[in-house]
């Protein structure tokens, strides 16, 4: 039977492969950071979308991939927590 | 790694020998092809005496200073040489042009220490300049960055320097780098334009033109950027009107227009890393951009959006990063043979880069409030034209590099109109 991920579980997710390979260590990252204050720019942003579409075997629309969605990881969880 | 020790024994990176092999290409052409700048602008005058004086206090600096290229045998891997330190001089001008023309053509000699090297330029209206310039091969534009903070002491663990991880020779690395090959040469095939001259020069003269934007109008492209079909970033946005206007250019000219090849720096550091400060740490996107695409705004950036999601979902970059590692003992003039490409002495259309905006911890730097800084790539020549976009205090700003043997100043004229209203407004011109 499948996981059923919670918001939350995707939030600590992105944190934890932003932090392994898009930021260095001493970034600190909460869910509400925006995108832009930690300096992700748009290949970032790109590989956190293709690591949720791995990692939760899903496919986020073309009608979701706007800025509002991409800004931060409450934002990007938000809208990928739809999909599960 | 012990930095200050084994610097003098570092190899160069994969981006290194990539560039070594573009100086080639730079002397050929007779250009100043591979100096970058930075520039920041200050309120009040900066003392260039106490500057000198600062930095040549500074281990780090000062061995940065005493660095060049070793002479290596054909086939061994090229690597640094630390040189007896000298003193770093700081050359103080008076004036308002934004670059004197003295550092505007200053070159550097790789195999030869001082890779590097200030000037402060006093303004009639009491504030000073600061021009940082560097030969490409010393360090990116992101290592210039954490030079300059490691002067204001904004960051105090500067990392100078790392080995590379060795890429090794095994299946899997051989075929990541034969797919970055494949799709490099794929992308690149004929036909393809570009703004560079056919005409061969003894010497060419860089000229420098910066556009600015309001915070309004950065916020406005923004929006646009996002309704054209921009979904992750300003960038597509920002080299299909690049793009578009090299497009006119041409066009105006009389030369038949077929599809742009333009390849796209990426800083391979992770975001906010420290270091390392030394050497070059870029992979590259590669865009292809049919002619057909360039008629219109929208299919323009949705093109390269699409372009760059499959590069990154496909791994493009890091497999490009292997490829460079492999290529680190081929001796220049073959690596030089392998990346001039179809057009024979310019392998891209033109070129671009987005530099990263300009961090909060330098809004100050030395005590004076920073008025504004501009990150100014190389131009290589040929193609002999670059758009270099940064951000500074949430303004964009658009830094155009050419020669007056590729541009007229009518064409560059033109070419910042156009650049302004389809940024600014989203429309087709």
């Amino acid at each position: 039977m499948d996981k059923k991920f919670s918001q939350q579980d995707i939030c600590n997710e992105l944190i934890d492969y932003i932090k392994s390979n898009i930021a260095d260590n001493r970034i600190l990252i909460s869910k509400e950071t925006p995108f832009n204050q930690i300096g992700l720019d748009s290949s970032s942003i790109i590989e956190l979308v293709l690591f949720i579409e791995r990692k939760f075997n899903v496919s986020i629309s073309e009608g979701d991939l706007v800025p509002d969605n991409l800004k931060s990881v409450e934002a990007l969880a938000r809208c990928t927590h739809k999909y599960i | 790694m012990n930095q200050t020790n084994e610097i003098g024994k570092l190899f160069l990176t994969g981006a290194d020998c990539f560039i070594l092999a573009l100086e080639k290409h730079n002397r050929l052409q007779g250009a100043v092809g591979n100096t970058c700048r930075y520039v920041v602008e200050l309120e009040g005058r900066l003392d260039a005496e106490a500057f000198k004086k600062k930095i040549n206090q500074d281990t780090i600096i000062l061995q940065l200073s005493a660095l060049s290229i070793a002479k290596t045998g054909l086939f061994f891997k090229p690597r640094w040489q630390l040189n007896p330190v000298k003193e770093i001089e700081v050359t103080e001008h008076k004036g308002d042009v934004l670059i004197p023309d003295t550092v505007l053509q200053k070159q550097f000699t790789i195999e030869q220490p001082g890779l590097f090297s200030f000037d402060i330029v006093q303004r009639t209206n009491g504030n000073s300049c600061l021009i940082l310039s560097w030969h490409h091969l010393l360090m990116d534009g992101y290592g210039a960055v954490l030079l300059l903070k490691r002067i204001s002491n904004s960051a105090k663990e500067i990392m100078l320097s790392d080995e590379e991880p060795k890429v090794n020779f095994n299946f899997k690395n051989i075929r990541e780098a034969a797919k970055a090959k494949f799709f490099i040469d794929r992308t690149s095939k004929k036909e393809l334009s570009s703004i560079g001259s056919t005409k061969e020069y003894k010497t060419v003269n860089q000229k420098i033109k910066v556009i600015q934007f309001t915070q309004e109008e950065t916020k406005q492209i923004e929006n646009n950027a996002a309704v054209l079909g921009a979904k992750f970033g300003l960038s597509p946005f920002y080299l299909a009107c690049s793009a578009r206007g090299v497009k006119q250019i041409l066009q105006e000219r009389k030369v038949p227009v077929t599809n742009f090849w333009v390849p796209v720096p990426q800083n391979t550091r992770k975001k906010g890393a420290l270091g390392p400060l030394l050497s070059n740490h870029i992979s590259f996107l590669f865009y292809r951009i049919a002619n057909a695409e360039l008629n219109s705004l929208k299919e323009c950036v949705s093109s390269l959006n699409n372009q760059m999601v499959n590069q990154i979902r496909n791994a493009l970059p890091k497999a490009y990063g292997i490829l460079q590692g492999f290529l680190k003992r081929v001796p220049s003039s073959f690596y030089y043979q392998l990346i001039k490409g179809p057009q024979g002495k310019s392998l891209a259309s033109f070129l671009f880069t987005v530099a990263e905006e300009h961090p909060q911890e330098l809004l100050e730097f030395e005590g004076l409030k920073v008025l504004n800084a501009l990150s100014l790539p190389p131009n290589n020549f040929k193609p002999g034209l670059t758009f270099a976009f940064m951000r500074f205090n949430n303004c964009l700003q658009i830094m155009l590099l050419y020669f007056g043997e590729v541009l007229s100043e009518k064409e560059i004229t033109n070419l910042e109109k156009q650049l302004k209203n389809e940024l600014i407004t989203g429309q087709d011109l």
